[in-house]
Parts: structure tokens; sequence; C-alpha cells
């Protein structure tokens, strides 16, 4: 059974059409890329997955339980995580507490325990503190544990958002172009983080990214995005051989074969 | 209570008269964690006997590659319990000047802390060395090389052989001498520009002669520089073992000057590069402070430099002595207290002197730093 299930999602913004029946599946332990050019609605899917966006028509199931109607907080709590693609993190507070903060959908303590910080408040957010630690050093950030979010490089803040993500220990995790703005060697240390999340930590993971070098290395499986229609789902290899996929990024006349599908403007 | 004995002899002594005392200690997942020298024992014995299971014996050399933390000194005292001697390679060794070393040397095994050791002592491919055992196993899971192994079933291996016979260790321990090789040191140092340095036990006694660490049990030291370094061996072996003082692992390197705040070690074994970082922090840290911090440096810096002076000149005079106290009480304590040289006891330098102005900058905050010529073979304290 797939992790994240998305059939025949349609999403209309008035007359525009973000999304036209786009199917989406993630299997458990996988790692899959979406990628289209601007435009083609990639962060609108990935929105209605994680429920900022309600989607016109079309299901998504996380883990089979169907979740089109939860509230983004109900999704977090069954599992999904995600980063944005303009960092979302509190600038004011410390690495260690935006990571705190990504623990509070596993708090069972309420607000007179926590405030008064007895018994199990205090047991709790020592747990809490621990899967933190585990994350701070599987991600090689225990030298900023204290440091302001907003004083960091925006290499180091991206990375801080994926550990936050990580608190929240999901199955699937969202990724909007983890690898946006940063140099080759940020690149490469995060390439090889999202490989140890998917490996070691076994969440599959969904991600949008436009560096197709990295696309094509780390992904199992490739899902394309052109006008709000999925045009491509396969494996690396195949997707960059399909010739819809060339016309969509180098223009019909340059694509070697002509177009088959009938296109949606 | 320092003795000239072989490391493991020390380390045996250490656990047999203060088991619970505290050997070592490492900041990890935010917390210090610490190790006591019974534990360290058992540590060490475990690495050792897993050796044994491996074929490692007296005459053998085991090979280290990594940043420093506890079980590089573990498998260091493994491998001199049996007899061996450890190879200390700098951890940003290039693969190409490795396989050389590790030649000449004749290492069979070779502790890496994590895949990039891994990778370079396998790109290397030294015919001679037969296993290579990893600490980390981040990035390493797809590694099928028959060489490769889990330092922590090499330990299981020795904790089995242990159960066997468990007089061996001591055994092993007790037919070592002080005239045996301990410690070969590989790194942008040696005369010849990299060929191995070699110490023996006597060696490394008398580099660590020199910093009067005698009478420190129980107190704390950091480990600043890498393990391969002589000067490293003198600090955090030889004094920490013959002393008894416990050796502190900072969480990264990134992390000392935090660490050494929250440790406040009593004991200060440190290169004038840290002397400089301190100097140069507190005057860009003043540069920057509230006009009224910045008027409390100005007052009383001069107060510090005068009273540091007149002490070297024999007494305080009067006058001085109650503007010092208060400069003291207000302004320097507080300071030494934010640099995490609260509690400091003995603090020195090693390698070059420090300059005139570092050295008093240091006296008038109330730090006398002395000079320990550590550098019997190389300038083990350089950059």
């Amino acid at each position: 059974m797939s992790e994240l299930e998305v059939s025949g999602l349609s999403l209309r913004f008035g007359g525009v059409t973000a999304l036209r029946e786009v199917s989406f599946s993630l299997a458990k332990g996988e790692l899959a890329a979406i990628i289209g050019p601007n435009g083609a609605g990639k962060t609108s899917l990935l929105n209605c997955i994680s429920g900022v966006y309600r989607p016109q028509a079309g299901r998504v199931l996380l883990g089979g339980c169907d979740i089109t109607t939860h509230k983004p907080h109900q999704r977090t709590r069954l599992g999904l995580a995600r980063t944005f693609q303009n960092i979302a993190l509190f600038k004011q507070m410390t690495v260690l507490e935006n990571l705190l903060v990504g623990r509070h959908c596993h708090q069972h303590t309420g607000l007179v325990q926590g405030g008064l910080w007895v018994g199990a408040a205090a047991r709790e957010e020592e747990a809490h503190r621990a899967v933190v630690e585990e994350i701070l050093s599987f991600l090689e950030i225990e030298r900023l544990r204290r440091q302001r979010v907003g004083a960091l490089a925006y290499g180091l803040q991206k990375r801080v958002e994926l550990a936050r993500a990580l608190a929240l220990e999901p199955r699937v995790l969202l990724l909007d172009e983890p690898m946006a703005g940063m140099n080759s060697s940020e690149k490469e240390d995060m390439a090889r983080f999202i490989l140890d999340i998917n490996e070691e930590r076994g969440v599959s993971i969904a991600m949008i990214e436009h560096d197709m070098g990295v696309v094509m290395q780390l992904s199992h499986r490739v899902c394309v995005l052109d006008f709000g229609q999925k045009i491509a789902d396969g494996t690396p290899e195949q997707v960059q051989a399909h010739p819809d996929v060339q016309a969509a990024y180098l223009g019909k006349d340059l694509a070697s074969a002509p177009s088959a599908a009938p296109r949606v403007a | 209570m320092s003795a000239l004995a072989t490391f493991p002899q020390l380390l045996v002594r250490n656990a047999a008269t203060f088991p619970s005392g505290v050997g070592v200690r490492e900041k990890t997942h935010g917390i210090w964690q610490e190790h006591s020298w019974a534990q360290v024992q058992e540590r060490v014995r475990a690495l050792a006997l897993g050796l044994v299971a491996q074929g490692f014996g007296r005459g053998g050399v085991l090979a280290v590659l990594g940043d420093n933390r506890p079980e590089w000194l573990f498998a260091e005292l493994a491998a001199q319990a049996l007899g061996g001697a450890c190879l200390g390679v700098h951890p940003d060794v290039e693969p190409a000047a490795l396989g050389p070393v590790l030649e000449a040397c004749g290492a069979t095994v070779a502790l890496a802390e994590g895949q990039e050791q891994v990778d370079k002592l396998l790109a290397c491919g030294v015919p001679g060395l037969a296993r290579i055992v990893w600490c980390r196993p981040r990035g390493l899971r797809r590694y099928q090389h028959p060489s490769l192994q889990a330092l922590s079933l090499l330990e299981e291996q020795g904790r089995e052989l242990h159960a066997r016979d468990p007089g061996r260790f001591a055994r092993e321990v007790a037919t070592g001498s002080v005239d045996e090789l301990a410690f070969l040191s590989a790194g942008p140092h040696g005369p010849d520009g990299g060929a191995p340095l070699r110490f023996t036990y006597r060696d490394l006694a008398a580099l660590a002669a020199a910093l009067h660490a005698e009478g420190a049990r129980g107190e704390d030291a950091i480990s600043f520089l890498p393990l391969s370094w002589p000067g490293e061996q003198a600090v955090s072996v030889q004094a920490a073992l013959a002393c008894g003082f416990c050796v502190n692992f900072p969480e990264s390197p990134e992390t000392t000057r935090a660490d050494l705040h929250e440790l406040g070690p009593q004991l200060l074994f440190a290169p004038p590069r840290l002397w400089e970082g301190v100097h140069q922090w507190t005057l860009s840290r003043m540069a920057a402070a509230a006009p009224f911090n910045q008027w409390m440096f100005r007052a009383c810096l001069p107060i510090g430099a005068a009273a540091a002076a007149a002490r070297e000149q024999g007494a305080v005079p009067p006058s001085l002595r109650l503007r010092h106290l208060l400069a003291e009480l207000f302004f320097f304590w507080p300071l030494r207290d934010r640099l995490g040289f609260s509690r400091v006891r003995r603090a020195s330098t090693g390698g070059a002197p420090l300059a005139p102005e570092v050295a008093g900058f240091l006296a008038a905050i109330g730090l006398t730093v002395s000079h320990a010529p550590v550098s019997a073979a190389a300038p083990p304290w350089g950059e």
C-alpha cells in the first residue's frame, strides 16, 4: 500500500486551473521528485497534500487514511511534514527552540501542567529534547543549538527547517525546493542528508526540485507536471527520454519528437 | 604519584585505585557523558581482546584516523595493552600521503572515525591493512568491503574472549615495558616533512614532564589539538593517566569555546592560538559592548596590569590593593567566568612563547600563563 496516494486532484482559482486531474502516489520508502516548468502547479500540489489549499475535486490518502478534508495540523499528527520554498522558521528563536516547536504535535500534557512544570510535563519535555538532540546530531548542526535562527546563513537555515520537519517524526516528508539558492557544496550536503533521511530513517519523501542533476541522481521516481497536468511519471531515465517532457522543457520545435498528447493552455 | 610505566599499566593502576573517578568526559547530544576509570578500563579491555581475536599482538601497529573522541584514546590504549603501538594520523591527511605512511609503519589494523576516513583507507589500498574498524555508522550502510567492521562488534568479540579467559588482559598489560615503541605520529610536522615520529613511553613521559601536572588528580583538562600530535599525547594521554586527571572531549571542534565555558577546567594546556584567540575575542566583544562596559574595561585593565607588574616586583602597594580588589570583584572575575577560566589553577602554553601584548593582557585579567616547552621532537603545538 502506498504511503501517500493522490487521485484525480483538481484545483481552480477563479478561472485559472492550477491542477487538473492529477494523480500521484508515493510508495513506502520511496524518494520521488516532482518537476516541471515555472507555474506548472508543483507547489499547488504540495499545498493540497499538506492542507494549505482545499482542492475542488480529488482525494488525498495518507497511509490509507482519507485526509482530503483534514486540517493541516491533523495531517501533521498523522505523520505528514513539510518544508517551504521560502524559509518559514521563527527567526527570533534559537535553533533548539524551533525544533522543539516541531515536537508540539507529539505533546500530550496541557497548558496548566506545562506551565507549572510538574511531573509528566517535565519528563515529556526531556524526552522531546532527546529526540531533538538526536536530530541535531543527525544533521550535524549541534554547534548551532543555541544560535538565533535569523543570524544563520541561508544554507544553514534551510537545514534547520529540514530538522524541524524531522522533529515531527513524519512518515511522509514533503520538500519544496530544498536546494534553491544554495551553492554547490551546500547542495552536496543537503543531497546527502536527504538520502540519509530516506534510507536510514525510512521516511518516504516527495520533493520539488529544479536542479536536474540532483533530481536524476537522488530520485527513485520522477513525476512531471506542466500547466497543471501530469505529463510523465517514471524512473529518471524514462522521464528524461519522454517526448512530452522534452517538449515542456525545451519547447516543441527543439524536442526531437512531436508531442502526441493534446496540450492544455 | 606519577610513576614511569606504560599507558595501559597506568590505566590499570587508576582503575584499581580510584575506579569511580571520572577518567574521560565527552559531550554528546548536548550533555557531558562521563566514563569512570573502571569503565575506561572495561572499554579498553574489550577492544584489546577484540584485537587479539583479529590476530593483533606484540609489535603490531594500529592506525587511528579521526577527530578527537574517547574511542580514539581507547583504541590507542588497547593496541598498547597488547604490546603494540598506535599510529596517530592527522585527520586531514590526503589519501595519497596516507598509503606510504601506513606501509612504512606496518599498520595491520586501522580505526576510522566515520565514512570520510574509511573512504581514504579504502582508496589507498594498502595490502597489509587487514582490518578497518569504524566508529560512526553514518553513510556506511552500503559498504560491503570485507575488511570493514564495526567497533561495537570488535568489542563484542573482546568481551566474549574476556569471559573465556579473564586473566588475559592483565597478563598482556604486565609484560609491557617503558622502552617499547608506544606511539607513532604522522602529520604535517616531521623534520623531513611527513616521516612518522616514533616515541617510547619513556620519551612521552619526558615530554609531559614540562607540564608539571602532578597533584592534578580528579581535575579537568580539555583536549584541544589532534591526538596525532605528540604534544597532545603528552597532555591527554601521558599526563592524564600518570596524574589521574580527566580529559574532556568537546562536542565538535567548532563548539570548543562554548564547551570550555561550560566546563571551566582547572588545567589548561593550550596552544598559543587559543590564548591569542581569547585576547582577540575579548577585544572585539568589548568594542561592540555598551558604553558602561567599555568604560569599565578601559578603567580596570590598567589597574590589573599595574597589579600584575607590582606582584612581579614583590608586593602590591596598599593604594593599589583596594582598587584592584574592586576591579577583580566587578570586572575580572566575571570576565574570567565568561571565558571559561573561573576555576583555572594551572595554565600553560606550549611551542612558541606568547606575544608580549597577549601575555600582558592575560596577566592583567588575572591569568598567569606559564610557558611549557613541550617540544622535544617537533613543535607539537604548532598550527
